[in-house]
């Protein structure tokens, strides 16, 4: 006979992971970023890169745009991303983006070959889990940024967006007064960004494929960090808050359980560096 | 070739000198043919070809991210289908039109509050700018005024 007894869980103090700027990090960190998006990509099952691509697109398509839940659902989603990043190596996280200071798609996402390797962070395979194959699918992400003239490029921290009354974009989402309003704004800039970029990125089909929409989509959760830090009471109404959200993996998540970054376990910073404390 | 699309003029019972913002709001924008980006323009007349966001009667621009072509079955993209029950809780279909507003309170003050609208509308589909036909449909277009 077994006796089985319930012990207490050890506790452990969590430590918050840092999402770095892609242009700000060493080569070495870029590098490390790379192996865990191929390791991914490795995977042929719901640890993998497709399978996570495939909520927002096909063959899920549970993503939500154009409402109250674009911005938390969006968190949510890189959340269980980037955990699936971290079981391939837990030190990596997704970057960010800055397409409000820079002008065009980051190097590290532009460069074809890398140490004459293919870049797989300037194009990815497509190949959509748990469903056949149609022959009218792309077979890999691309880009055609400025193909669309009428989306406005970046940097488009002075762009000014339709009734921002001059203010340049940055600003004008930054006051945004309520939540309602932020995300609208949010989504507005959000939406020309991917159509700018063209190729993959302009149809929600195929966006998260490419693996520049982790870091533009880390962009956009960044402003409502930042935006969070100077309206700290502004938040969605009560049953937005607790409405659930759509996820192809457990946990299962309210809109409150991604108000607060923390709790998802991790920060943004420009650059992070650390060295070893004394004992 | 750039098309136009001019919707009927809009007689607006609307003093606009005395009110704060006004909003120009397409209604139940269909988002079930591609990403695409719209510009607007207010009494602009016969425009040019090339009428850009430099236009004195250029009032904004919009781009809506959305699902390109249908890779389903048959239905699979047809978001008039409603619930299946009076138990049915699911959220409406991804591709249900939206309402997309714009504030153009600076280019009606710019053009004199006038006391009626024109809008004019160039639609151009994501990856294909000369593409312009059939882009951008809605079911109707509202001003709205705001003390």
């Amino acid at each position: 006979m077994t006796l089985q007894v319930a012990t207490r869980p050890r506790r452990r103090r969590a430590t918050l992971k840092v999402r770095q700027n892609i242009s700000e990090m060493s080569a070495a960190e870029v590098n490390r970023l790379r192996k865990a998006i191929e390791g991914m990509l490795s995977r042929p099952d719901n640890r993998g890169y497709q399978f996570f691509a495939g909520w927002h697109g096909v063959p899920l398509a549970i993503c939500q745009h154009h409402n109250r839940y674009f911005l938390p659902w969006h968190r949510g989603y890189l959340y269980h991303f980037e955990l699936g990043l971290q079981e391939v190596d837990p030190e990596v996280t997704v970057p960010w983006w800055n397409w409000l200071d820079e002008p065009d798609i980051p190097e590290a996402f532009r460069v074809k070959r890398v140490r004459k390797r293919k870049n797989i962070l300037a194009s990815a395979p497509i190949e959509p889990l748990g469903i056949p194959r149609s022959p009218r699918w792309p077979k890999a992400t691309h880009r055609e940024p400025g193909r669309n003239p009428f989306a406005l490029a970046p940097p488009l921290r002075e762009a000014v967006f339709p009734g921002s009354g001059g203010k340049g974009a940055y600003s004008w989402i930054m006051a945004a007064n309520s939540y309602t309003e932020f995300w609208d704004r949010c989504a507005r800039v959000h939406d020309n960004v991917h159509v700018w970029v063209g190729g993959e990125m302009m149809d929600q089909n195929w966006a998260a494929f490419d693996p520049l929409f982790w870091a533009h989509h880390a962009m956009v959760d960044r402003l409502w960090r930042i935006w969070q830090h100077e309206k700290p009471g502004a938040l969605p109404d009560h049953d937005t808050m607790i409405s659930p959200m759509t996820f192809a993996r457990e946990p299962s998540l309210l809109v409150r359980d991604v108000i607060h970054v923390e709790a998802l376990g991790y920060e943004y910073a420009g650059q992070a560096a650390s060295v070893p404390g004394a004992h | 070739m750039q098309t136009w699309t001019t919707a009927k003029p809009l007689a607006t019972p609307i003093d606009f000198g005395g009110v704060s913002r006004i909003d120009l709001e397409f209604v139940d924008v269909h988002r079930d043919a591609g990403s695409f980006t719209a510009f607007v323009f207010i009494n602009a007349g016969r425009l040019p070809a090339d009428a850009g966001r430099d236009h004195d009667r250029f009032a904004g621009s919009f781009t809506i991210f959305t699902r390109g072509e249908c890779w389903g079955g048959e239905g699979h993209c047809d978001w008039e289908r409603g619930p299946v029950s009076d138990f049915d809780r699911r959220p409406q279909h991804h591709l249900t039109p939206i309402n997309v507003s714009m504030d153009v309170t600076e280019t009606i003050r710019r053009i004199g509050n006038p006391k009626r609208l024109e809008v004019t509308v160039h639609a151009s589909r994501a990856g294909d700018p000369e593409a312009s036909k059939g882009v951008l449909r809605f079911e109707r277009l509202a001003v709205l005024s705001y003390v």
